[in-house]
């Protein structure tokens, strides 16, 4: 069918998926500009497993018709500051810290600029808030100060911001 | 699977699901490439950080990045790397070890930040016990600049005063004026002052000496500003002088107004004159011939108090309205009415101006739609005419006749506590100005009946920063 592509996952598993839905990542992009936009080529993303690349394609599909973003727009960089993760992506972005781990690596890998940063920020939500015992629960995180320096880190870090 | 789990007991299921948990779980900051790992905590806030510092030695290895602590810096529009010298603490550095100060945190940013919000704890509720400086006897101190380092007093007994803000030692009395000083700048070693006598001088503050008396008004000189070497005077006589300091000359008389010149601003390019001819004018003192760009009309009082950013010029007025004009073409853009009485101090931040009035009350406005966005009414505002107010970082800072100085949120309006309460507030106690530094807040106090004495008032938000 013209239009789409066959991605190729890590445990070589094919996937088919349109142009302009995997055209958002730009190494795919630029792949296809160099090996030509031909239906019969696979492109290999070796990378990425079958399950990560399928739920990458899942966002893709939904930000099809997304304005393209511009990097170098001051105006960009600060709504990317101040603004919350969408709900559609919070609610995709919903998963376990192993998948939302490997969803980062593939959208770095990939470079797809607003999945990295959704993804990103879902893991900063994680530890917004919480106390550092609350963070090593949180991600399974081995304290590995000793006692001298906890009271010492603790000293320093003090945070006096009043309310 | 299933079975298993049905037929194990209550203990064993929790024994199993901590064992499967964490490899649901993953340590992100630690596994992650370090750019990524930044990329996620460069979405934290400042107190997330200082948490996340605190879990282990990876995260803090990341966590205490300057880069990230820089643009938290710039997110907070600190755009200066201020990192504390650890004998300017002397005073609480006998007392705990330098651990403490944040020697030990390795990021110049991040001591920046952490000593700013210490700073600004103290501010919310440090206690904090003001230095007297006494001096001018019991006349009104009319005006007061402060640099950080320096203070500087001008009064009605015809004097000026040169304070020390860090030990509040009076340095020099600045004496020459013949008359009642109204208004005084200063930059570097400059001072320069106007008095009733019609005359500005020029002072060295670090000598204290007059370096030259500059004449030329026909009237009390009321008001000034100081841009780059030119300083712009008002007068009574209802003329403005622009004087260039290097050569000490008047370079220009602005001749246009029908009344006393009440206020002026000055961007080096434009001057902006507001008078009690009702009307504003903005001049061009660069340009040879006919100075007066235009004319602002549509006040119906006198203008008493002025802002102008180069773009916009603000005008308060006796008529309670405050109004905003494009300073290109010199049109009225908005009217900003709420008030109900004179308008004495304003200021501008970006397009958000903030006004005190001799209505008791202050207002936050958008100069760009020209609504208003609050009024700090709370049940601990003012009960008496605003003299003075300054915005301060996240705070705006105010004082008025009823002989408080009190701190606001700039962001939610709301009030947080009286910085300065005087005993004699009930019986003619007043605050007549107020300038304030990120560290320091400097008022001039007394009263016009003797019940208090004639002072200023530092208070220092930085020593006990710790």
């Amino acid at each position: 069918m013209p239009g789409l592509v066959t991605l190729v996952s890590q445990d070589n598993q094919k996937i088919e998926v349109e142009l302009n839905v995997i055209r958002q990542s730009k190494v795919i992009s630029g792949m296809l500009q160099d090996l030509g936009e031909d239906e019969d080529t696979e492109y290999p993303i070796p990378n990425v497993s079958h399950a990560i690349l399928k739920k990458i394609i899942e966002w893709c599909e939904e930000h099809k018709d997304d304005a393209p973003i511009d990097d170098e727009d001051p105006n960009y960089q600060e709504k990317k500051r101040t603004q919350e993760v969408p709900r559609w992506d919070a609610e995709f972005l919903k998963v376990d810290q192993g998948t939302l781990f490997e969803i980062i690596l593939a959208a770095n890998y990939l470079d797809i600029g607003r999945l990295l940063d959704f993804a990103c920020m879902t893991v900063a939500d994680q530890i917004r808030g919480k106390t550092p015992e609350e963070i090593r629960k949180h991600f399974n995180i081995k304290n590995d100060f000793t006692e001298e320096e906890m009271e010492q880190i603790k000293k320093e870090n003090e945070w006096c911001e009043g309310n | 699977l299933e079975r298993l789990i049905d037929n194990s007991t209550h203990k064993n299921i929790r024994f199993m699901r901590d064992v499967i948990e964490p490899r649901f779980q993953r340590d992100f900051i630690s596994l992650l490439p370090p750019e990524l790992a930044l990329h996620v905590l460069s979405k934290l806030e400042p107190k997330d950080l200082v948490s996340a510092t605190q879990t282990c030695r990876t995260w803090r290895q990341l966590a205490d990045d300057n880069t990230i602590w820089r643009q938290k810096c710039l997110e907070e529009n600190v755009k200066e790397c201020s990192t504390p010298i650890l004998k300017q603490y002397k005073s609480w550095a006998k007392t705990r070890t330098p651990e403490i100060v944040g020697e030990n945190i390795h990021s110049p940013w991040k001591k920046t930040i952490m000593r700013k919000k210490r700073i600004e704890k103290v501010w919310i509720e440090g206690d904090v016990t003001p230095l007297e400086l006494v001096g001018h006897d019991d006349h009104v101190v009319t005006c007061l600049q402060f640099d950080g380092q320096r203070i500087v007093s001008g009064s009605d007994d015809s004097t000026l005063k040169v304070w020390n803000a860090k030990t509040g030692h009076c340095q020099s009395t600045l004496i020459g004026h013949t008359g009642g000083v109204w208004c005084l700048e200063m930059k570097d070693d400059w001072i320069v002052s106007g008095s009733t006598d019609r005359t500005l001088r020029v002072w060295s503050a670090e000598t204290g000496k007059c370096i030259e008396t500059l004449y030329g008004h026909c009237s009390t000189v009321r008001c000034m500003a100081l841009s780059g070497n030119q300083v712009v005077s008002g007068s009574r006589d209802n003329t403005l002088r622009v004087w260039d300091l290097t050569t000490l000359k008047c370079t220009a008389v602005l001749v246009g107004h029908f009344a006393a010149v009440r206020c002026v601003c000055f961007d080096g390019k434009k001057i902006v004159s507001g008078s009690y001819d009702n009307t504003v004018k903005i001049w061009d003192p660069n340009q040879a011939g006919n100075k007066l760009l235009h004319t602002l009309q549509g006040h119906t009082m006198r203008v008493y108090s002025l802002q102008f950013d180069g773009k916009h010029v603000v005008s308060g007025s006796l008529d309670t309205n405050i109004m905003v004009w494009d300073a290109d073409t010199g049109t009225l853009l908005h009217t900003l009415v709420g008030h109900q009485s004179l308008t004495s101090g304003m200021e501008l931040r970006g397009k958000t101006l903030v006004s005190g009035n001799a209505d008791s009350f202050v207002k936050i406005w958008d100069i760009e739609t020209g609504l208003l966005v609050r009024t700090l009414d709370d049940k601990n505002k003012h009960s008496s005419a605003v003299t003075s107010l300054q915005y301060c970082g996240k705070f705006i800072v105010t004082s008025s006749d009823d002989g408080t100085v009190k701190l606001w949120n700039a962001e939610t309006g709301e009030w947080i506590r009286d910085l300065v309460s005087l005993d004699t507030r009930q019986t003619g106690g007043v605050v007549w100005r107020i300038k304030a530094s990120e560290t320091k807040l400097v008022c001039a106090v007394g009263s016009r009946n003797g019940t208090e004495l004639t002072k200023l008032l530092v208070l220092n938000f930085d020593d006990l920063a710790a």
